[in-house]
């Protein structure tokens, strides 16, 4: 099994750990079919979780690797990772901008960008949307950068630790639809359909940075700080503060610091 | 300059260092003479570049180096990480729970730690002392692995890092300041309590580099130790702080740059 996934062709590899990470998060989501209220404690620190194992995934797992490749290329190494950084951000930020979304835990009033009609639902989907893509973007960039390597084993295993980070820290945003939508009353199947959705991008998002990075290879570096800038503006922008706004600030910074120490460990022991 | 400055004692270098980081703040502190009003939008930026910055600080500086020197420790190398980032996200986190401050833009109600009759000026003081401790410690640490490690690699991190935390000083003396200024307290009083914030700087600089200095096998340890009071402070009190305005996009790009200014310094230097 694991043979057969290591000789697959890197596109292949990253649709199937795209769908990897949709899996995981509808296991989550399903949770919405047993119990209608998690202690927004626990769910804070589960977004808090996930935020610090998105902040050592985008260290640790792009930016570095980033750094070390453009290490013989043409320009300084810093050039290639701050415009990557800066760029991933901005793209980011501009989807933020023209998407209507809803961060979850807030009044209908408060929806960023566009003006919309959409119903909330959607809007909390649209905005954990948002989160998935850079990840199946950052996931399919890392398979791509594998097979660029020659199937290095360091770098098959540094794509396979983002993807179970990244898979580890889709529960808790799945569960952050879900259960909200289903205290406010819809059915346990339409709640549990809400939480799954927003990961069903991350296996196109994935396809997609694995092809752009064979079809592109000496972008490779830039694209892996593309794919760590727009993790880092989602944490930034939505997971640290969303995590912190419950007010038991002092066990959601712990799981974040934990979360943070979890994906260091597994990229540093692994690779 | 240069070569005095490399030729000195690390507890030295961390103190000079510790005291360059003081004497930023105070500069920016001293603003407060000149205006009272700078919009809120710029000063959450600012925070946010703060934010930016100890996040890369924590990694590039302190954490890489980490886990590069202990690859020849008996324990692996992410064990010791680990531990140390724990380690120091609880030493923070035993400082909040005890020393009373208040954070910035709150009523004097939601003060934390210990109950107090401290009078609001000196909670927002201790609350940003609380950011500079961590700060001091990391510089005191990595001028202490300057001369344990004898490498210029590690020399050009401790530089970096104390450049990057007297960059995100600046924000920090001047949030103290102003709000103290708008509040009605005169203007010398309101820069005082400003740069009296980072005077634990170089203290905590020589404590840290005495520390590694006498325990030279916890080197790995203490870096990872002050990156993890680094990033205990980033989550729970710059980043939250500084979307509290809510200009969230654009101090959250301020907090992009800042991280990407601070991993150029080192990537550069190093």
């Amino acid at each position: 099994m694991v043979d057969w996934f290591l000789n697959l062709g890197p596109v292949w590899q990253a649709v199937l750990a795209g769908a990897f990470t949709w899996v995981t998060t509808i296991i989550a989501a399903s949770l919405v079919f047993f119990t209608r209220s998690i202690p927004r404690t626990w769910l804070d620190m589960m977004l808090g979780f996930a935020a610090g194992v998105m902040v050592a995934v985008a260290v640790f797992s792009l930016l570095v690797p980033a750094i070390e490749l453009s290490g013989d290329s043409r320009y300084p190494a810093w050039i290639v990772a701050a415009g990557g950084v800066l760029i991933g951000a901005g793209f980011l930020r501009f989807i933020d901008a023209v998407l209507p979304h809803l961060a979850p835990g807030r009044p209908k009033e408060e929806a960023e960008g566009p003006s919309t009609t959409w119903r909330r639902a959607t809007l909390l989907v649209t905005a954990i949307t948002i989160h998935n893509i850079p990840e199946g973007l950052a996931i399919g960039i890392a398979f791509g950068a594998a097979a660029a390597a020659n199937g290095s084993d360091a770098a098959i295993m540094a794509a396979i630790v983002l993807t179970i980070g990244i898979s580890l820290q889709n529960m808790p945003e799945a569960l952050a639809v879900a259960v909200p939508l289903r205290r406010d009353g819809f059915s346990r199947l339409k709640s549990f359909w809400y939480g799954q959705l927003p990961a069903s991008v991350e296996p196109p998002a994935a396809l997609i940075g694995a092809a752009a990075v064979l079809f592109i290879e000496p972008a490779l570096p830039f694209a892996l700080a593309f794919a760590a800038g727009a993790m880092l503006f989602v944490v930034i922008e939505e997971l640290i503060p969303e995590s912190q706004r419950g007010g038991d600030t002092d066990r959601v910074t712990l799981a974040t610091v934990l979360g943070f120490v979890a994906m260091m460990s597994l990229d540093v022991a692994l690779s | 300059m240069v070569d005095w400055f490399l030729d000195l004692d690390p507890v030295w270098q961390a103190l000079l260092a510790g005291t360059l980081t003081w004497g930023l703040t105070a500069a920016a502190a001293a603003l407060v003479f000149f205006t009272r009003d700078v919009r809120q939008s710029t000063l959450d930026s600012l925070m946010g570049f703060a934010a930016g910055v100890m996040i890369a600080a924590s990694v590039f500086s302190l954490l890489i180096p980490a886990i590069e020197l202990s690859a020849d420790a008996q324990y692996p190398g992410w064990l010791i990480a680990g531990a140390g980032v724990l380690a120091g996200a609880l030493f923070i986190l035993g400082i909040d729970a005890v020393l009373p401050h208040l954070h910035l833009g709150l009523p004097l109600e939601e003060a934390e730690g210990i109950p107090s009759s401290w009078r609001r000026a000196t909670l927002l003081v201790t609350a940003i002392t609380l950011h500079n401790i961590p700060e001091g410690l990391a510089i005191g640490v990595a001028f202490g692995a300057v001369a344990v490690g004898d490498n210029g690699v590690l020399l050009a991190s401790a530089v970096a890092l104390t450049i990057g935390i007297s960059l995100q000083n600046m924000p920090e003396g001047l949030a103290v300041a102003l709000p103290l200024r708008r509040e009605g307290i005169s203007r010398f009083r309101s820069f005082w309590y400003g740069q009296l914030s980072a005077i634990v700087e170089p203290i905590a600089a020589v404590a840290g580099a005495v520390a590694v200095l006498l325990i030279q096998p916890i080197l790995p340890f203490a870096l990872a130790f002050a990156a993890g009071a680094m990033l205990f402070v980033v989550i729970e009190e710059l980043i939250p702080e500084s979307h509290r305005g809510g200009f969230t996009d654009r101090v959250t790009m301020a907090t992009v740059g800042g991280f990407i200014i601070m991993m150029m310094l080192d990537v550069a230097l190093g």
